[in-house]
């Protein structure tokens, strides 16, 4: 399990090539985490194209996705996507804990 | 402003540089709306001569997004999280209408950015107030962007499997789930998310399309209003999002 904080492509997610940032973020792992949490929390907006994207991109990693610190605005544009792309996307359990990517990087 | 901004840069592109002289009225309205956007320091970069008595505006209005070019993705990312934290720290509006206002955005900068074939786009956005007929006062917030690229109709034939009659008729294919000009199912979304879920969301929101020949307007409650027009050289997108008070929904 491993946590990506979003915040750290801005407060207000916007274009298509931001989300394939995060592809390129990813990248430098040596092992995809069987589950990956995105962390929204700081982020206040995000767009359809942005999100439709980001699930493009992480379709290709066999990870399940789960979303925290979502404002509802920004789960309901997640979700949307994720429905069209049959992608099932669920928040996070509040109490649940786990690493943050960088320190799952460093593990590996 | 930013339609007046694209056909002035056709007219720059066509007679060359520093040819074109712009004058507002005195004490207009219109001349303090261009100021408080930053309208003619846009309008110098293409423009000889630029007068701008100050006018007397709307004491309510704010600037959300002063009349800016975006080029590149990062501009667009620039703009959105200026646009997002203004809404969070300098009260421009109800902080629930920054996720709609970031979709009108954000899609329609895609749209530039990807279809339009031209360099560069132009956004403004800001909130106001505006009478009714009735003597009421409506808050608004509103947002323009536009491109002086090929225009809605090229843009969608590009994808074989769309073919529209004429500019209008472009425009409401457009506004459907899954139509654009690139062949992929999962494209074709932005538009109509934008249309479906900011526009159809409140009776009252406008969102106004001019492209090529035609006008397009769709408002909340679902009806569509379409008129022919001369050839517009780009396209031009305007929402209109009416909000009742800062604690009530829109």
């Amino acid at each position: 399990m491993a946590t990506l904080e979003m915040a750290r492509f801005g407060n207000a997610l916007a274009t298509r090539e931001r989300a394939r940032e995060v592809n390129g973020f990813l990248a430098p792992s040596r092992s995809t985490p069987d589950i990956l949490i995105l962390d929204f929390t700081g982020v206040s907006a995000i767009s359809p194209s942005f999100a439709d994207e980001l699930l493009n991109v992480l379709a290709d990693r066999t990870v399940e996705l789960l979303v925290a610190g979502a404002e509802d605005a920004v789960f309901s544009v997640l979700s949307t996507v994720a429905r069209r792309r049959q992608r099932d996307i669920r928040p996070l359990n509040s109490d649940s804990h786990s690493a943050s990517y960088e320190q799952t990087a460093q593990a590996d | 402003m930013v339609g007046t901004l694209i056909l002035a840069e056709r007219f720059w592109s066509m007679a060359g540089p520093r040819s074109i002289g712009v004058t507002f009225p005195t004490e207009s309205p219109a001349s303090a709306y261009a100021s408080l956007l930053e309208f003619h320091e846009v309008l110098l970069d293409i423009a000889r001569d630029v007068t701008h008595p100050p006018g007397v505006g709307d004491p309510d209005a704010k600037q959300i997004i002063p009349v800016t070019r975006f080029t590149t993705s990062d501009e667009v990312e620039l703009i959105a999280n200026s646009m997002a934290q203004k809404f969070q720290t300098e009260q421009v509006g109800p902080s629930f209408l920054l996720q709609p206002c970031h979709v009108v955005f954000s899609e329609l900068a895609d749209n530039v950015l990807h279809h339009s074939e031209t360099k560069r786009g132009l956004v403004a956005a800001s909130s106001g107030t505006y009478l009714r007929r009735d003597g009421t006062v409506q808050r608004i917030v509103e947002i323009a962007i536009g491109d002086a690229g090929i225009g809605i109709a090229r843009a969608i034939m590009k994808n074989p499997h769309h073919q529209p009659s004429d500019d209008v008729a472009a425009i409401v294919l457009a506004l459907k789930e899954g139509v654009s000009g690139v062949e992929d199912r999962y494209r074709g979304f932005g538009l109509w998310y934008l249309t479906q879920e900011v526009v159809r969301r409140a009776r009252a929101r406008v969102f106004a399309l001019r492209s090529g020949r035609a006008y397009v307007r769709l408002r909340g409650d679902g009806t569509v209003k379409s008129k022919a027009y001369a050839q517009f050289p780009g396209t031009l997108a305007h929402v209109i999002i009416p909000y009742d008070a800062p604690s009530q929904q829109p």
